[in-house]
């Protein structure tokens, strides 16, 4: 847990310097500033994230450093659980690829192909599940958006 | 007022056609509700346009009754997948999906029914009786007003932070820096927009939500088809027994009143009322409640308040013909639609229909607990299905929903790009409510505060010479110092078990 925390607090100070970064070229507004200015709610969070973070460093740094060494390990494994992860960003590019079929094929298309990759992909049972899943998904979705909901969706550029 | 109400319940009780498009527009309602990306405020504007041949009395029949159902219908989302259908679902799912996971799917569901269906008939008696006053009340809102109001709303981070504020004060800044994203209210200087079009409005609430509450929900059931680990294909289908039942009974009321009373607020909707609810019962819980651990009062106090401030934003609606919200918006558009003016004169030129808009309002809940707890066992079943199955389901619905809010694909891209950061945010047990409440109240709080200092020379008097900006500010600062006392005990007891 104090290994995570301190990630954390290394990743939203990362994410608030990199916002005071980003507000640094934002217009001043000279005696103004609190009213007009447009930098200074993203720079007053900034700084409140900075500090928020250095109690939680400090908090946790000084836990850490009184954790047995066995512990310490047995943390650093669980936190780098690689096989899982992996499995889980195999997914995610799985979704995202599908976004990308989206823009070129539209949705019914892309969506056919998701849900077909993800039933290989989590090794579904059965070739009838195999191709009547991803077909009633995404047209049954479909269906319900175009005629009940008449709300359109993306065609892609080819159609 | 009480014989306006009974006219119309006669009125509606009657009509066979008005009850029938009840019952329909309460289905339809909870099935839109229930599909994560898709709002109450979508679902009215999906069926206003049906409503065009209909008469005012059959055409507010079906809008509130969808209005009632659509609040509800979130919440079923929220407690068998940690996917809010609705934004004021998402406090359900600290106890609700809590629950369900705990194999108890069916008591969730029936707390939040039974309490949705409660809280909205309590706001339907305040809006019967007090409706005039309270909204005179949401009038003398002003920017000090709603910035202070906004300040009490972001408190709730420190007791919605699960034992760890600092790691919750540090979610809440970020989604407040999210919030900032688009035009500046008061400059109009594009922030953080990178050159993006899409981003000068600021970040679509729907796709965001949906990127951090179903996208890294997946991902968790991912890791748990890795794992070989199903734990919720064991579950009972009992619902609540009578003692459950008035063992929630006083957070029911409790935040029925107060989802009404924040609902008649303009720009104040359901998941400030839900947020501000589950806060105060949490506040004012005994130890045995064990709240976030699956608490029935803590499915009770969100689902009894956002349902409440469906009669809460009809005050100003009806009274004065301010919208509270953008689903009283709609309702606003249908009225105009039918040539009716609302207002105070509405009360007296159309008494009837106001009669009848009350009594719908009323049966509106009641056609909701029974197809509500009808459904239940029906509703729970999603949880039978493998999760080979449901993920990607999930995930299609997900990118659709992001999608249809603007009919934009860059919104999906949204959804994933928080999709990522709550998966992260997850494993690092930061929890993302924080986030999703800065989001909802960060545009309020600025631009209020900007207006207010404008009203006040650049002076900050107003934080301490207007009655209603002290009540909710010594209200932020009591909720955060409660959450931090609370926290400090609950680290003490834990020290002394150790």
């Amino acid at each position: 847990m104090e290994k995570k925390n301190i990630i954390v607090a290394i990743c939203f100070s990362l994410f608030a310097v990199f916002v005071l970064i980003l507000t640094g070229s934002f217009p001043a507004s000279g005696s103004q500033q609190l009213i007009q200015g447009a930098s200074i709610f993203p720079q007053y969070l900034s700084y409140a994230i900075l500090v928020l973070s250095a109690i939680l460093f400090t908090v946790n740094w000084s836990k850490l450093r009184k954790l047995p060494v066995k512990q310490k390990n047995n943390e650093t494994e669980k936190a780098n659980n690689l096989a899982q992860l992996k499995f889980v960003g195999g997914g995610f590019l799985i979704i995202l690829f599908s976004v990308i079929l989206l823009v070129i094929f539209g949705f019914i298309i892309s969506m056919i192909i998701m849900n077909f990759i993800f039933m290989l992909y989590f090794k579904a049972k059965g070739k009838i599940i195999l191709i009547l899943e991803p077909l009633l998904t995404a047209f049954i979705i479909y269906s319900v958006f175009k005629y009940v909901l008449n709300i359109p969706l993306p065609r892609g550029i080819l159609f | 007022m009480f014989e306006g109400l009974l006219l119309g319940l006669i009125d509606v009780i009657t009509t066979p056609s008005v009850f029938f498009l009840m019952i329909f527009g309460v289905i339809a309602g909870i099935s839109i509700g229930a599909l994560p990306g898709l709002t109450s405020t979508m679902s009215m504007a999906v069926l206003l346009p049906i409503t065009f041949g209909m008469d005012a009395h059959r055409s507010f029949a079906l809008l509130l009754s969808v209005y009632i159902g659509a609040i509800y219908g979130g919440s079923i989302t929220a407690i068998l997948i940690n996917t809010p259908g609705t934004p004021a679902a998402a406090a359900t799912t600290f106890d609700g999906y809590t629950l369900a996971k705990k194999g108890q799917p069916g008591r969730a569901l029936a707390t939040s029914t039974v309490s949705s269906a409660l809280g909205g008939i309590i706001s339907v008696i305040l809006l019967t009786t007090i409706s005039p006053i309270l909204a005179k009340f949401a009038l003398r809102f002003a920017a000090p007003e709603f910035f202070a109001l906004a300040v009490f709303g972001l408190s709730i981070i420190a007791s919605i932070s699960n034992n760890n504020i600092v790691k919750g004060l540090m979610a809440g800044c970020f989604g407040l820096i999210i919030a900032t994203i688009g035009l500046d209210p008061i400059s109009a200087f594009p922030r953080f927009t990178f050159g993006r079009a899409e981003l000068l409005g600021g970040v679509s609430f729907i796709p965001l939500m949906v990127g951090l509450f179903a996208l890294p929900q997946c991902f968790v059931e991912m890791e748990k088809m890795f794992k070989k680990d199903n734990i919720l294909n064991n579950f009972n289908h009992s619902i609540i027994n009578l003692k459950e039942f008035f063992q929630i009974l006083p957070t029911i009321i409790k935040s029925g009143l107060m989802g009404g009373f924040i609902g008649s607020v303009p720009g104040a909707g359901g998941d400030i009322a839900a947020f501000a609810a589950y806060n105060e019962a949490k506040r004012s819980s005994k130890k045995d409640d064990h709240f976030g651990e699956g608490a029935l009062k803590g499915i009770a106090a969100p689902e009894a308040a956002n349902n409440a401030s469906t009669g809460g934003a009809m005050i100003p609606l009806l009274s004065l013909a301010v919208p509270g919200d953008s689903n009283t918006a709609v309702l606003l558009g249908g009225l105009i639609i039918l040539g009716l003016q609302p207002g105070p004169l509405l009360f007296t030129q159309q008494a009837d229909l106001v009669n009848n808009i009350f009594a719908i309002m009323m049966l509106g809940n009641i056609v909701m607990l029974i197809v509500g707890l009808l459904g239940i066992r029906y509703f729970v079943k999603v949880l039978s299905v493998p999760k080979n199955i449901i993920v990607p389901v999930v995930l299609t619905l997900s990118v659709v929903g992001s999608y249809s809010m603007n009919n934009s694909v860059f919104d999906i891209f949204v959804t994933l790009v928080f999709g990522i950061v709550g998966y992260l945010l997850l494993k690092a047990d930061v929890i993302v409510s924080p986030i999703v409440l800065a989001v909802i109240l960060g545009p309020m709080a600025e631009e209020n505060f900007r207006r207010a200092l404008i009203m006040y020379d650049g002076g900050f008097s107003f934080l301490y010479t207007r009655p209603i900006t002290i009540v909710f500010l010594t209200l932020a600062i009591f909720t955060v110092i409660t959450a931090f006392l609370k926290q400090g005990t609950f680290k003490r007891k834990a020290k002394k078990k150790i």
